[in-house]
C-alpha cells in the first residue's frame, strides 16, 4: 500500500501533487487530467492509466478531492474530481516545500568551486 | 482526520464492493475511450488507435489491481481469502488440526490462567490513592547473621510512633491498624462482625472519600470514640443499605457505637473480609507495625534512612522511669509472700525522669510497600509458575511448528508449482503463516475457556478458611479479584497471535525456499536426499532439544517443590493435631465471658467422647499474634538489648507470646522437658505462670536454670516461669520456631501482657478460641459442644468450627497450589516435549525411507537400523535433558524459598528426573525406529 506506481518519468512523490495542482485549475475527470499534464508538461509527463488512478483513489481517500459523476464534453458518463478545501492546503504546503527544495538544488547545481 | 477517512472509505469499498467495482469499471472504460477517442481524431483507424492504447496502459485488470492496492481493502481481502482456504485446509486433516489446536490450547490456556492471577496480584495496584506510598514500618527482630530467613517484624510503641508523626519530614501520615472481632447485637441476635481499628491517619492517608458521612477526625484516635463506619457490603447486607443509617448508633460489644461513615462500593482494608473501622485502641504498652504514607517525590530509601536515625535518637534520649533496684536473683523460686514484699518500685516504677544517653545499635527499620506486604512471597511464585506457563506454551509452538513442517511436505509440490507461476514469495509465506494464526485462534479460543475453568480451578484451591480471629487469610491473596477481564483477553489475544507467528513462520520460511532442489523435477517425492529437508531436521533437532530441555528444567523444578512439599507435611508441629477440635463461642453483649468461659470449660470436660478442654487467645497457625517484650526485670531498662545468640534466628526478649487455659498442654498432647505444667487448681495470688520454649530456655536469657525465675512483660506483676515445654510451629509447618512463652489466663483475669479487660470484650481483642481433645466422631463431638454452649449461655453461638488437623492442613494451601500447578505444567511440558521428540523420530523416518531400504539392501538388519534411529533421536533428546539439568540448577535459585528441607541441587532429584525422562524419550524414539526396521527394502526400492 505504500509505494506509489511509480511514474517512469516523474519524480517520484510529484504526481499527486501534480495532480492537485491541474485540479485547482479546474474540476476534471481522469482522461481529461493525463492530457491536461501532458500539455501543460509540452509532453515531458506523459501520464498511464495504471499511475493515475491509484493516485487518483489515495488522494480521494485521503480527502483531498472528491469525484462525481458528471456528462463529459463527448456526452459520455465521467466521474469528475475537484479540490476539497484539505486538497486546496495541502497543495499550497507542497507547492512551498517544492519550490523551496528546487531553488536549493539549483543553487547547489550551480555552485562552482570557489563558492561555500 | 486522513487515518479516518482512509478506514472509512476502504469500509465502504468493502461493504458495497459490487457497486464500487462497477464504478471502477465505468470510470475505466471512460478514460480508455476517450483515450481511442483522442487517437481516432489524430487520424489513426479505430483498430490501431485501440491497439496503441492498450499497449501504452496495459491490461486492464492490472490496471485495477493496481487501483485496489492503493486502499487497505485489498489486503483484507485476499487475507479472508487466506483464512478461508486455511480453514479448509485444517478441516481436509482433523487429525493434524485436532493434536495442534490441543496443543496450543493447553498452552494458552495454561498461560491465561496464570496471568489472570498475575494481573490481579501483581500488577493491579491497591484500590487506595498512589498505593505505592503507603508503606508498613517496622524493626527487624532477627539477628543479622541469623541463617533462618524467618522474619517477624518487631513493630513501634506508641510514643515511638508519636515522635515520627511529629518529627519525621518523609512521612505525610502515620498510624496503625489492629483487628477488631467485635459482637454486635441486634434484632436478630449476637452477630460476629470482623473489623479494623485503626488510627484517622491510616483512614486519611487511604485517601478514599466516603460514601455516606464521614471517616474519622484527627482527634479520634482514641477508643473511647465510640464512632464506627462501615463498608459498603456490611451497610448493603446488615443494614439494608439504609441510608438513614448514618448518625444512628449500633451495639457493639454492649457499647452504643454512632455510625458515623459508609465506605464505597470497593473499598477495602486491608482485605475485604473487613466490615467495618473503629479508631485504634493502641493496647498499652504493645508495639504495633506502623503504617504510614511516604511523601512524593521521597524515595523508600531516603524515607528508611530517615526513620532508622530518627529512632536511634528517640531512644537514646527519651525519658525513662528510675531505673529499679535490682530484682531478686534469678535461679531462685519465690513464695507468693515474697514476691508480694518485693519493694513498690518493682509494682510500678516511678516516673522520674532520667535522661540516659546510650551508644545503641541504631534501630534496623523495615520498610514495606503495603502491596508487597499483602502480596509477600507470593511474587516469586507467581513468576516461576508463569515463566513455567510460558515454557509450556513455547514447547507446544515449538510442536505445532514440527507438524506443520511435516505436513508441508506433503505440500511441497503445490507450494513449488504456485512459485513457479509467479506467486511472490511473500504472499505464499503470508498464506502459510495465516495458516498458523487460524489455528492458534482456535487454539486460543479453546485455551481462554480453559483458562476459565482454570481460574475456578486456581480459586477453590487458593481459597483458604476463615482465619480464626483477624488475620490475612493464607490462602492466595487477593483471590477473589482473579478473573478473566479484558485485560487478560488481551494478554491471551497477544499470546495467540505470538504463539501462531512463532509457530507458523520458521516452518512456512522452510516451505517457500526456492533453492532448495527442485520438487517439481523429484520423483514421486519420496526423495531422501533433498536438501530441503536435511535442513528442516536440523532445525528441528534444535528444537526438539530446546523441548527436552524446558521440560526437564520444569520437571526437575517440579519434582523439587514436590520433595519439599513431602518434607514440610511429614513435619512434626511440636503437638498432637490429631483429634483436637477447635472452634470460638460469641457471646451477647453484657454476657460475663470469664464467667461464661470457667463454666463452659467445665461442660466441655465432661462431653462424652471428649477429653480435654482448653481455650487460647491464638489457634496454632492463626496468622499475626502479639511479640512481647520480655523483660527480667519490672520497669523497662533503657540502654542497648543484649546481642543475639549466635544462630538464633529471633532475640529471646521478643518472644511469641500466647495466653492459654490450664488444660492447653494436655489438649494438644505437649510434653514438659523440664519443670511442670499449668497447675490444675484455680488460680490465685502472683505470680502468674508462665511456660516457655526450649528454644528461649537455651538462649540463656533467662539464666541457665530459667524454672523458677520471675520475668515481667508490660505489666508490673511478675510471671513465675514453672516449666519448659518443647518448641511448637505455631505460624506454620516450614516456619523454624522462635522464642514462645505461654501463660495462664486467670480465672477471670486479663490475659498477661495487655493489662486490659478479659478477652473478647474489647473491640479489638481476637476473640479465644476453644480445643478439646476428643474421640470418634467429630461432627458428633461438634454437635455436643453446640449444646453445652447453648446450656451455658443460650444468646450465644459457636463460631468457626474446625479440626486442628483441617486448621494445620489449611496452613498448606500455598505450597499445595504452587506444587500441584508445577507438578501439572511440568506434565504438560514433558508429554508435549515426548510428542516432539516422537514426531521429530517419525517425521525423519518417512524422510529417509528410501535411504533405509537402500542400506538394507546392502545388508543393514532391522537392529542396525533400529539403532540408527534411536541412535539420533536420542543424542536430540540426551543433549536437551544435559542442558536442562544446567537451567534447572540455574532456576533453582529462585525456587530455593519455597522448597523446605530439601537442597535446590538435591542431585538425586536431578539423577531420577535424568534417568526417567532419559528413559521416556527412548520409548519416543523407539516407537518409529521399529516401524523403520520393518520397512520392506523390495517395497520401498520400486515404490520409486
Amino acid at each position: 500500500m505504500s509505494s506509489d506506481p511509480k511514474p517512469s518519468d516523474l519524480v517520484q512523490g510529484t504526481l499527486h501533487m501534480l495532480v492537485l495542482k491541474t485540479l485547482a485549475l479546474e474540476p476534471m475527470h481522469g482522461y481529461g487530467i493525463g492530457l491536461r499534464l501532458e500539455q501543460i508538461s509540452r509532453g515531458v509527463f506523459r501520464v498511464n492509466a495504471g499511475s493515475l488512478f491509484p493516485a487518483l483513489r489515495r488522494l480521494e481517500r485521503d480527502g483531498l478531492i472528491k469525484g462525481e459523476w458528471q456528462m463529459t464534453e463527448n456526452n459520455r458518463r465521467g466521474r469528475y474530481y475537484s479540490l476539497t478545501p484539505q486538497g486546496r492546503t495541502r497543495l499550497k504546503r507542497e507547492t512551498r516545500e517544492w519550490e523551496a527544495q528546487a531553488e536549493a538544488i539549483a543553487r547547489i547545481l550551480r555552485a562552482s568551486p570557489g563558492e561555500g | 482526520m486522513p487515518f479516518f477517512d482512509r478506514f472509512a472509505g476502504g469500509l465502504r469499498a468493502l461493504l458495497f464492493r459490487r457497486r464500487a467495482e462497477r464504478e471502477l469499471d465505468e470510470e475505466l472504460r471512460a478514460y480508455l475511450d476517450e483515450a481511442v477517442d483522442r487517437e481516432v481524431s489524430v487520424g489513426r483507424s479505430p483498430a490501431d488507435a485501440r491497439r496503441r492504447v492498450r499497449l501504452e496502459h496495459g491490461p486492464v485488470d492490472a490496471i485495477k489491481d493496481g487501483i485496489r492496492d492503493a486502499g487497505w481493502e485489498s489486503f483484507a481481502l485476499s487475507m479472508a481469502q487466506d483464512v478461508r482456504y486455511a480453514v479448509r485446509t485444517l478441516v481436509r486433516t482433523p487429525m493434524f488440526t485436532a493434536a495442534a489446536l490441543l496443543t496450543l490450547a493447553l498452552g494458552i490456556g495454561a498461560t491465561t490462567a496464570i496471568y489472570s492471577v498475575v494481573q490481579a496480584l501483581l500488577l493491579r495496584s491497591l484500590p487506595y490513592a498512589q498505593p505505592e506510598r503507603i508503606v508498613r514500618i517496622s524493626e527487624e527482630a532477627s539477628s543479622p547473621e541469623a541463617q533462618d530467613p524467618v522474619v517477624r517484624p518487631v513493630g513501634l510503641s506508641k510514643q515511638e510512633m508519636e515522635a515520627l508523626r511529629t518529627s519525621s519530614w518523609t512521612l505525610s501520615h502515620v498510624g496503625s491498624y489492629l483487628p477488631a472481632s467485635v459482637t454486635m447485637s441486634g434484632s436478630e441476635g449476637a452477630v460476629r462482625m470482623e473489623g479494623m481499628q485503626l488510627s484517622p491517619a491510616v483512614m486519611a492517608m487511604l485517601g478514599v472519600p466516603p460514601l455516606l458521612g464521614r471517616v474519622f477526625e484527627p482527634r479520634e484516635e482514641n477508643p473511647l470514640d465510640t464512632v464506627i463506619v462501615l463498608s459498603f457490603g456490611t451497610w448493603q447486607r446488615r443494614f439494608g443499605g439504609d441510608p438513614g443509617l448514618v448518625g444512628s448508633t449500633i451495639a457493639i460489644n454492649g457499647q452504643s457505637y454512632e455510625v458515623i461513615g459508609v465506605m464505597p462500593q470497593g473499598f477495602y482494608f486491608p482485605t475485604r473480609d473487613a466490615e467495618f473501622w473503629i479508631p485504634l485502641a493502641f493496647p498499652r504498652g504493645a508495639r504495633l507495625v506502623i503504617t504510614a504514607r511516604v511523601r512524593n517525590g521521597v524515595p523508600l530509601e531516603a524515607a528508611r534512612e530517615e526513620l532508622s536515625a530518627l529512632l536511634g535518637r528517640i531512644r537514646t534520649t527519651s525519658r525513662y522511669p528510675a531505673p529499679p533496684p535490682p530484682p531478686p536473683p534469678p535461679g531462685r523460686r519465690l513464695t507468693p509472700e515474697e514476691v508480694m514484699a518485693l519493694p513498690p518500685a518493682h509494682i510500678a516504677g516511678r516516673a522520674e525522669d532520667v535522661r540516659i544517653t546510650v551508644p545503641a545499635e541504631p534501630p534496623r527499620v523495615r520498610l514495606v510497600p503495603l502491596h508487597d506486604h499483602i502480596i509477600g512471597s507470593t511474587r516469586t511464585a507467581l513468576l516461576i509458575l508463569m515463566g513455567a506457563g510460558v515454557c509450556v506454551l513455547f514447547i507446544a509452538c515449538a510442536n505445532v511448528s514440527t507438524l506443520l513442517l511435516a505436513r508441508g511436505s506433503t505440500r511441497r509440490r503445490e507450494i513449488a508449482t504456485r512459485l513457479a507461476l509467479g506467486a511472490g514469495r511473500g504472499r505464499i509465506v503470508r498464506q502459510l503463516v495465516t495458516e498458523g494464526l487460524v489455528l492458534a485462534f482456535a487454539g486460543g479460543g479453546a485455551g481462554i475457556a480453559l483458562a476459565l475453568g482454570g481460574v475456578r480451578l486456581l480459586q477453590y484451591m487458593g481459597a483458604a478458611l476463615p482465619p480464626q480471629g483477624f488475620g490475612p487469610s493464607l490462602g492466595l491473596p487477593r483471590v477473589d479479584e482473579i478473573g478473566v477481564d479484558a485485560g487478560v483477553l488481551v494478554f491471551a489475544a497477544g499470546m495467540t497471535c505470538a504463539a501462531g507467528l512463532a509457530a507458523a513462520l520458521w516452518p512456512a520460511a522452510q516451505q517457500t525456499r526456492r533453492a532448495d532442489g527442485d520438487p517439481l523435477r523429484e520423483g514421486s517425492g519420496t526423495t531422501s536426499a533433498s536438501p530441503l529437508q536435511l535442513r528442516g531436521r536440523r532445525t528441528g533437532g534444535v528444537l526438539v532439544m530446546l523441548q527436552m530441555c524446558l521440560a526437564t528444567v520444569l520437571l526437575v523444578s517440579g519434582a523439587l517443590l514436590a520433595r519439599g512439599f513431602v518434607s514440610v507435611t511429614s513435619v512434626s508441629p511440636g503437638y498432637d493435631v490429631e483429634n483436637v477440635l477447635a472452634f470460638q463461642v460469641i457471646l451477647p453483649a453484657g454476657a460475663n465471658a470469664g464467667m461464661i468461659r470457667d463454666e463452659l470449660l467445665e461442660r466441655l470436660s465432661a462431653l462424652p467422647g471428649v477429653q480435654a478442654a482448653t481455650f487460647t487467645d491464638r489457634l496454632p497457625m492463626s496468622t499475626g499474634g502479639s511479640v512481647v517484650h520480655l523483660r527480667t526485670s519490672p520497669a523497662p531498662v533503657a540502654g542497648p538489648p543484649p546481642p543475639p545468640p549466635p544462630g538464633a534466628s529471633m532475640r529471646p526478649e521478643f518472644p511469641t507470646l500466647r495466653t492459654v487455659g490450664p488444660g492447653y498442654l494436655d489438649v494438644l498432647g505437649i510434653a514438659v522437658r523440664e519443670g511442670r505444667g499449668f497447675s490444675k487448681e484455680a488460680w490465685q495470688g502472683a505470680p502468674r505462670e508462665a511456660l516457655i520454649s526450649r528454644s528461649l530456655a537455651e538462649s540463656g536469657y533467662l539464666g541457665a536454670r530459667p524454672v523458677g525465675t520471675l520475668v515481667y512483660l508490660n505489666a508490673p506483676a511478675p510471671l513465675e516461669v514453672v516449666g519448659v515445654i518443647d518448641d511448637l510451629r505455631l505460624f506454620g509447618l516450614d516456619q523454624a520456631p522462635g522464642p514462645q512463652l505461654f501463660v495462664r489466663a486467670g480465672e477471670g483475669l486479663p490475659p498477661a501482657g495487655a493489662g486490659a479487660p478479659p478477652l473478647g470484650t474489647r473491640p479489638g481483642a481476637t476473640l479465644p478460641a476453644y480445643m478439646v481433645r476428643f474421640d470418634g466422631d467429630p461432627q458428633r463431638v461438634a454437635d455436643g459442644v453446640r449444646g453445652a454452649v447453648r446450656a451455658v449461655h443460650p444468646g450465644a453461638t459457636v463460631d468457626r468450627v474446625a479440626t486442628l488437623a483441617e486448621i494445620v492442613s489449611n496452613t498448606l494451601v500455598r505450597p499445595r497450589l504452587y506444587t500441584a500447578l508445577l507438578a501439572v505444567f511440568a506434565g504438560l511440558a514433558a508429554l508435549l516435549a515426548i510428542v516432539g521428540v516422537y514426531g521429530l523420530v517419525a517425521y525423519s523416518v518417512r524422510g529417509r525411507i528410501r535411504e533405509i531400504g537402500v542400506r538394507m539392501t546392502f545388508g543393514a538388519t532391522p537392529r542396525d537400523i533400529g539403532r540408527l534411529v534411536v541412535g539420533q533421536g536420542m543424542l536430540l533428546a540426551c543433549l536437551g535433558i544435559v542442558a536442562g539439568l544446567a537451567g534447572a540448577a540455574a532456576a533453582s535459585r529462585y525456587l530455593a524459598a519455597m522448597l523446605y528441607g530439601i537442597s535446590p541441587l538435591d542431585a538425586a532429584t536431578y539423577g531420577g528426573v535424568a534417568a526417567t525422562f532419559a528413559l521416556v524419550a527412548f520409548a519416543a524414539c523407539w516407537l518409529p525406529a521399529s516401524a523403520a526396521a520393518r520397512v520392506d527394502p523390495a517395497k520401498t526400492l520400486r515404490g520409486e
